[in-house]
Formats: structure tokens, sequence, C-alpha cells
């Protein structure tokens, strides 16, 4: 097929494309005004019911919890493949000497040094304070989590490669991942004991709008934060690490 | 639709372009970043700052370090 004719081809079907594409768009529900059955019913019983006043929250770990099991698993498998993926690689790689780091080889000053070493404590209280409301405001373990785990990144641009690798020591993270990810399951199966069905938000709501309620929720937001946060460092530094090797020639 | 939301569409519909249309890897690793922002700013005033925080980490930091890492490892062999 030569270039010519794939081009006219390609722009037969992206035309039908896009005229599907326009008339399933007049079809959607107005900008906005969508209510669906279900949204509506949480919206009314979903705080009364459960205390929480941010319904992401309610339905991500309460009413979908077991789905949000799933996708919490989706990320452990693939920070998991990562790892088994680039630690292949490690054998068979040559460390590079290590580079002289200091402030002066690397033609940094002192200034940005204190700057991304504050910035990262920040991040990092800014990370854990949106996982803690996380049925008060919006935000929650995932996004609190991912936030924690930039906050190492920073560490890595600007103090350098030597500090990062000393302050994101892997082993002790995936320790940690694996806790969050596994404390996930543990409480599903200690509530299919306790309270007769897996997940089943059965404990103590507590009052709406403080920063501590939602029962079962909060405890696996907190899992979920461990788990992402830890995922996250534990992806940054086998990444990082990755620019400091080279392959032996393969030839 | 305010006139907010239609800059913030017509933004990332600019920049998510440009991240398409730009030829070097590492120019489009950065627009790509921008485009995170915008879509970050477009999520936000679309009244779910949950899902911009996630874009805003995932969207313009961890993927870019990711990509950017390896670009430096396949530098060499491009």
């Amino acid at each position: 097929m030569s270039p010519r004719s794939r081009t006219i081809f390609f722009l037969g079907f992206a035309a039908i494309g896009f005229g599907v594409l326009v008339y399933a768009v007049q079809g959607l529900p107005q900008f906005g005004t969508f209510s669906g059955a279900y949204s509506s019913f949480l919206l009314s019983t979903g705080t009364m019911a459960r205390s929480i006043e941010n319904i992401a929250t309610a339905v991500n770990f309460d009413y979908r919890g077991f789905d949000t099991m799933g996708e919490e698993y989706i990320f452990f498998t693939s920070v998991t493949g990562v790892l088994f993926m680039l630690s292949g690689l490690r054998g068979r790689a040559v460390q590079h000497e290590e580079r002289n780091e200091t402030a002066q080889t690397r033609g940094q000053s002192g200034a940005i040094r204190m700057i991304a070493t504050g910035a990262a404590g920040f991040v990092a209280a800014n990370g854990i304070y949106v996982a803690a409301h996380t049925t008060a405001t919006p935000g929650g373990g995932f996004q609190g989590g991912a936030v924690f785990g930039s906050a190492f990144a920073f560490i890595y641009l600007g103090v350098g490669y030597a500090a990062f690798m000393t302050t994101a020591k892997r082993e002790i993270f995936d320790a940690f991942e694996a806790f969050g990810a596994g404390c996930y399951v543990l409480l599903g199966v200690a509530t299919a004991f306790a309270a007769g069905a897996f997940l089943k938000n059965s404990l103590y709501t507590g009052q709406s709008g403080a920063i501590v309620s939602g029962g079962l929720v909060y405890l696996i937001n907190a899992a979920v934060f461990i788990e992402i946060a830890c995922g996250f460092v534990v992806l940054l530094s086998v990444f990082i690490h990755q620019t400091r090797q080279v392959q032996e020639s393969e030839e | 639709m305010s006139l907010l939301e239609f800059v913030l569409f017509l933004a990332v519909a600019v920049v998510g372009g440009a991240v398409v249309f730009s030829k070097r890897p590492v120019n489009q690793l950065f627009i790509y970043s921008m485009y995170g922002g915008v879509l970050t700013l477009l999520f936000f005033v679309l009244h779910a700052p949950d899902v911009a925080l996630s874009e805003l980490t995932v969207g313009t930091l961890a993927v870019p370090l990711m990509v950017l890492v390896a670009l430096m490892k396949t530098a060499d062999k491009l």
C-alpha cells in the first residue's frame, strides 16, 4: 500500500469515526445536568448513613470497596512487574563508578538544596494532610500517597542521587508497600468474620465532618495511603537507579 | 459552559495537539507535562479537585520523570 493510498484510507475512516463521535455527543445529557438514580441516591444517603462528607471516598472505599481492592492490586502488580524487569537487568549491569557528588561538582548553589529540601518536607506533609482528611475534604489515600511519594523526587533533584538512595531505602518501602496491600484484604477478611460480609462497614462511623470518621473507610484509606506512597517511592528509586547503570555490551 | 471552562477546554485541545505533533521526544515530554498542568486546571474548574490532585502528581511529575529516565537510558541508541 503506497503512503498516498494509505492516507486516503485513513482520512475516509477518520471522517466516519468523527461523524459517529459527533452523533454520540448530540445524545449526551446537557453539560453539568446529569442525574442518574444511583448518583442521587448516594448523594442523599451517603453522608447520613456513613458520616462521610466526601461522597467520592464513600463510593471508592465503601459502596465500591471491592472494586477498589482490585484497582489497588493493579498498582501493586505493576510495581512488582517493574521491580522484576529492572532487577533482572541489574545482574547484567555494571555500576558506574560513584561520581564524587558534592555541591561544587554539580555546580549547585546552597539555595537549590535548601529550597528542594524544604519543598520535600512541605509536599510530604501535604500528602499526609490530603490522605488524613479523606472523609471530610476532596482527596484520599491514592492522591495523598502519590503526593507523598513525589516528595522524594525533590530530594533527588535538589540534593542528589546518593542522598536519594539513602533516604528511599527500597527494601523498607517495598515491605511497607506489601503491608499496605495486605491490610486491605485482611480488613475485608476480618469484617467477613466479624460482621458477616466482606468489607462490611459495621464500625462506629463517628461524627460527619470530623477528621477521623467513616468507620472502616478510614482504615482502608490508611492502608491504601501506605501502599501507594511506598509503591511510588519504590518506583522512583528503581527508575532513578537505572540512570546510573550501563548495560554490558551485548554484541 | 462558562468562559473559563471554554478557555480551558480549548487549551487542552491545543496543548494536546502540540503533544501529538511535536517531533523530538524530549520536547514532547515537556509539552506533555504542560498538558498535565492544563488538564489539572480543567478538572479543578469542573469541580473534581481530587481527580485534579491525581493528575497533577501523575501527569506532571511521575510520568515525565519515568519517560525522562527511559530517554536517558536509550539516548545513545537513538
